[in-house]
């Protein structure tokens, strides 16, 4: 790939911010100004080129770090545009305030992906810890736009209080998915955990796997074949070809409404 | 210019700049796209007393539709935006979601938004659920029979409206076989539509009227039955003429839609009774776009 190109010589046994590495921030420096970036590790900083082989060149949108760890944090904070690869695993609040471009990610990431995020697309090939999609710090709804697509498994509270976007699980997920959402889209191919929906006010959460129960604040509206579920699956399978078969359930579904506790507008959907 | 001995008149068809939409109208199967589609374009025939024009482009394959059903593609041509939003939201709120099993999608990618799913929405009493997918907003309006489902905007482009020309035939059934030959392989084209019932128009208009009131009235010089009577344009056979009115995204498919029309309905040629192929224009003054039979045919 083009572009710059960063590498961890070695794996840091502290924890790194490293908020400050987006594309566009990066864009038209030079590599000695590159390596003199400084990276916060708790009370300290560190420059840059002490922990990263630097290489390539800040022209184009795009940026690689190689041999990432769970060390790394906040890797794409408020990115905007262009592409943040990271080969490896990463640590918390990957894609943290992101609002455009793409941030993959080979490996698995902490807690916290995408929290407050408003646009762009997060692509997780590994797992992922909890709270994805929520409330970034200070805020009170959580993503607002943009897509989060987890390869393997997500944590706990998934999408809580979750506006608009979409989140894609090709695994399981942990309990309270979905919980106090507002609006927007959760789609799991796998199971899920105890609190499905708990709470939720507005929002759709779609499950590709039939014999989920919803809790006791969902109550059954009946079977439909709903219109809207193949924009859906086509986008999915538009950002994870793969995933269009795993959606292929996805015909007549069984409409669950709730969360009654909180107006009973939201959905949970299951294949019938 | 002879096509099969039909003489080609030298002149040229005068069109107009107008505004247009294309939506796609899918439903449980094809019977049903089509009666919402047929609900959606009846009564636009003419903005001179419909508000805009608009027809069936084509039947749109499972593949072709954004939800995998079957569909049609219809186009709605109107004189301005603000015409082409009022219409939109008459016809699909009247004629679409109404009809059972219907969703409407936006067919055009590009240009500036005109409300669609955007006002049809409140029809949802509150109950109406947004899904943003990617960059399009799609509005579930729950409906009797499950979900009205419809794209929050559809696209406006640019167009042309009336392309046209006239066949002139030594008999009605032959001026109307001619049409239908014409309007059946120009039906097989896309970006463009025929308006008119079955695509034909017996009313050919002048500009003006005698009565102060009428803006346009019967173009008596194309009147067979006028003949001897006024200064008529028409040849001694000729005893009846029909029209084939093309409105079209580009002037370059009203040229083809024009080009392949009128092969058609030269295809029994003078043998057949078909005597000539004229156009209508105003001198050239109203319309900026000049549809050239002899050139479009070479």
């Amino acid at each position: 790939m083009s572009g710059l190109t960063l590498t961890l010589a070695d794996a840091p046994d502290f924890a790194l911010d490293m908020s400050v590495l987006t594309p566009a921030a990066l864009a038209g420096k030079r590599l000695a100004q590159i390596r003199a970036l400084k990276l916060e590790q708790g009370r300290k900083r560190v420059a840059l080129g002490d922990l990263f082989e630097v290489s390539g060149e800040a022209a184009d949108d795009s940026l690689t770090i190689h041999h990432a760890t769970r060390n790394l944090h906040r890797l794409g904070y408020g990115l905007c545009s262009g592409l943040l690869q990271v080969n490896g695993d990463c640590g918390d609040e990957a894609g943290l305030r992101m609002r455009g471009g793409a941030l993959r990610i080979s490996g698995n990431a902490g807690d916290g992906v995408g929290l407050g995020m408003r646009g762009g697309l997060i692509e997780i090939s590994g797992s992922a810890g909890d709270f994805a999609g929520g409330p970034a710090p200070g805020d009170v709804t959580g993503m607002k736009n943009g897509s989060i697509l987890i390869g393997r498994h997500l944590g706990r509270r998934a999408g809580e209080r979750m506006r608009r976007g979409l989140i894609v699980v090709g695994g399981n997920v942990g309990e309270s998915c979905g919980s106090q959402m507002v609006a927007g889209s959760i789609v799991v191919l796998g199971h899920c955990g105890p609190g499905l929906g708990a709470g939720m006010r507005r929002g759709s959460i779609v499950l590709a796997k039939a014999g989920a129960t919803p809790g006791a604040g969902f109550t059954l509206a009946g079977e439909f074949e709903l219109a809207f579920l193949p924009l859906l699956v086509n986008h999915v399978a538009s950002l994870k070809p793969g995933w269009r078969g795993r959606l292929s359930a996805l015909g007549k579904v069984q409409r669950w409404v709730g969360d009654a506790a909180n107006g009973g507008m939201g959905e949970i959907l299951i294949p019938a | 210019m002879k096509i099969n001995g039909v003489f080609i008149e030298d002149t040229f068809a005068e069109a107009f700049p107008m505004k247009a939409t294309r939506l796609i109208i899918t439903a449980h199967n094809a019977v049903w796209a089509n009666h919402a589609a047929n609900a959606l374009t009846g009564f636009a025939t003419s903005v001179i007393a419909c508000g805009c024009e608009a027809a069936i482009e084509r039947q749109l394959k499972r593949s072709e539709t954004p939800d995998g059903r079957p569909g049609v593609a219809v186009l709605l041509f109107a004189m301005s935006n603000k015409e082409l939003t009022k219409q939109l939201q008459n016809r699909v709120g009247q004629c679409v979601l109404t009809s059972p099993t219907s969703a409407c999608y936006a067919g055009i990618e590009v240009g500036d938004p005109l409300p669609l799913g955007k006002t049809l929405r409140y029809f949802g009493d509150g109950y109406q659920i947004s899904k943003k997918f990617g960059a399009k907003r799609y509005w579930r309006v729950p409906v009797m029979d499950g979900e009205f489902v419809c794209e929050e905007t559809t696209r406006v482009t640019k167009a042309v409206g009336g392309g046209n020309f006239l066949i002139l035939a030594e008999t009605q059934a032959q001026a109307l076989d001619a049409s239908e030959r014409a309007i059946t392989a120009m039906r097989k084209l896309r970006e463009v539509i025929m308006p008119f019932p079955g695509g034909v128009v017996r009313s050919g208009s002048k500009v003006g009227s005698k009565y102060k009131t009428l803006p346009a009235s019967t173009n008596h010089r194309y009147c067979p039955t006028l003949k001897g009577v006024v200064d008529s344009a028409l040849p001694e056979s000729v005893g009846a003429v029909l029209e084939i009115v093309i409105d079209g995204l580009t002037s370059a498919a009203i040229d083809e839609a024009t080009r392949v029309g009128i092969r058609a309905a030269c295809t029994r040629g003078r043998k057949g009774g078909i005597v000539a192929i004229s156009a209508g224009n105003y001198g050239g003054n109203l319309g900026p776009f000049h549809f050239k039979l002899r050139q479009i045919l070479k």
